[in-house]
């Protein structure tokens, strides 16, 4: 029988030790932390349109998207640029937090799962930057380059989706029963 | 009996190690449509209904993925104007132009998540789902099997997909928008995207793979 392909299936590999998960996975949400800060009070990107120079942070974008009526749209890149970041790096602070304790196990790992499903959906304002910058480019008329803050943004959001992944769900039940090999 | 994802104790109890949370699950046998489920996690760990089709239908929906994602990353999404200029934009003129102004983290970022894993996860689903549905033991199937499951969280076409619709909203306020073609092409390869990762069965996949050695 072949066997690699049973622990590519059963463990993806055990190229990390759960030690190390645990370890690296915490590294990433503090890098996260402080990434966190810059992304959100440097401008992310300025947009020229006729000589008007406009550089925005993310909080300013969705104050826009406010003003100019669109208070559907602003809702759901504030809850997605802003609310959502933070909230999952708190999310996995606290199931790190409570690494290797028996209470909440069940809600940790809905948890940890739900975090890998949404993990990505981030990219969106990666996505977005690109896009803009594509399209503005049209001389002094009308321009969209982006800024230092959206590097930053960038580090969080990949940090956060590392750290997530790194994590695996059986280390949450880790001390509960004896290890099977 | 596939005991692809365990060991067995004693001929007559076969223990399922869960591939999610590692509880160990008493392996049973199925009637068909029936799934084995961990009782802690809820991850299927094992299901009778054969999967054929679905494997089938993983082959269909990536070619056609595959033929899509050429259209989107060929033809124009937007057309942006503002007094009479205009211009056209690709996925890829987003990349440029990220490279040029300096921020090649960024630009190597949207390359990567944008084109080159969705790519490279729809050429090894296709991949291996045509040597599963037809049997054959072709090479570097087990490679482009692991390919697949790592790049699977990165196939981003559908988050993309999203994010021109927020552009379009964004542009509105400095000029004139208009889609291209290569919108609709996006929006049907995100479709197609979904569709395949709903009927890409690893499990199952895997069980195939080692039939075939």
């Amino acid at each position: 029988m072949f066997r690699p392909t049973v622990c590519f299936g059963a463990t993806g590999g055990e190229s990390l030790s759960d030690r190390f998960r645990f370890d690296l996975s915490r590294a990433l949400v503090i890098a996260g932390f402080i990434f966190y800060i810059p992304a959100n009070f440097l401008p992310v990107m300025t947009i020229t349109i006729t000589g008007e120079v406009e550089p925005l942070t993310v909080m300013g974008g969705v104050w826009e998207l406010y003003e100019t009526g669109l208070a559907p749209v602003a809702a759901i890149v504030f809850l997605a640029s802003i609310v959502v970041p933070i909230l999952k790096l708190s999310i996995m602070a606290w199931i790190l937090a409570l690494h290797g304790s028996d209470i909440h196990r069940q809600r940790r790992m809905e948890l940890h799962g739900f975090l890998l499903k949404i993990g990505t959906w981030a990219m969106i304002d990666i996505f977005l930057l690109s896009v803009l910058t594509a399209v503005g480019q049209l001389g002094i008329l009308a321009s969209v380059t982006p800024e230092r803050g959206a590097l930053f943004y960038a580090a969080m959001l990949i940090s956060n989706v590392l750290a997530t992944d790194i994590y695996k769900p059986w280390l949450i039940w880790q001390e509960s029963e004896p290890q099977t090999s | 009996m596939d005991s692809t994802i365990g060991h067995a104790n004693s001929p007559s109890e076969i223990w399922l190690s869960c591939t999610n949370c590692r509880a160990e699950c008493l392996d049973r046998d199925l009637a068909p449509g029936q799934f084995l489920r961990c009782s802690r996690c809820g991850n299927e760990l094992k299901n009778s209904s054969g999967g054929k089709p679905s494997i089938f239908s993983a082959w269909a929906f990536s070619t056609t993925a595959l033929i899509l994602l050429v259209l989107a990353n060929t033809s124009p999404i937007l057309k942006f104007e503002v007094v009479g200029n205009f211009q056209e934009n690709r996925i890829l003129t987003g990349v440029e132009s990220l490279w040029d102004q300096g921020f090649q983290p960024l630009a190597a970022l949207v390359f990567f998540s944008a084109i080159a894993a969705p790519t490279l996860y729809l050429l090894s689903v296709c991949y291996v789902s045509a040597t599963c549905s037809l049997g054959l033991r072709w090479r570097g199937r087990y490679f482009c099997f692991s390919v697949a499951r790592i790049l699977e969280s990165w196939n981003l076409m559908p988050v993309f997909a999203i994010a021109c619709v927020v552009s379009v909203v964004k542009l509105r306020t400095l000029g004139n928008v208009t889609w291209e073609p290569g919108a609709i092409w996006i929006a049907l390869l995100s479709i197609f995207t979904l569709l395949t990762i709903q009927c890409f069965d690893r499990r199952f996949v895997l069980v195939q793979l080692e039939e075939n050695p």
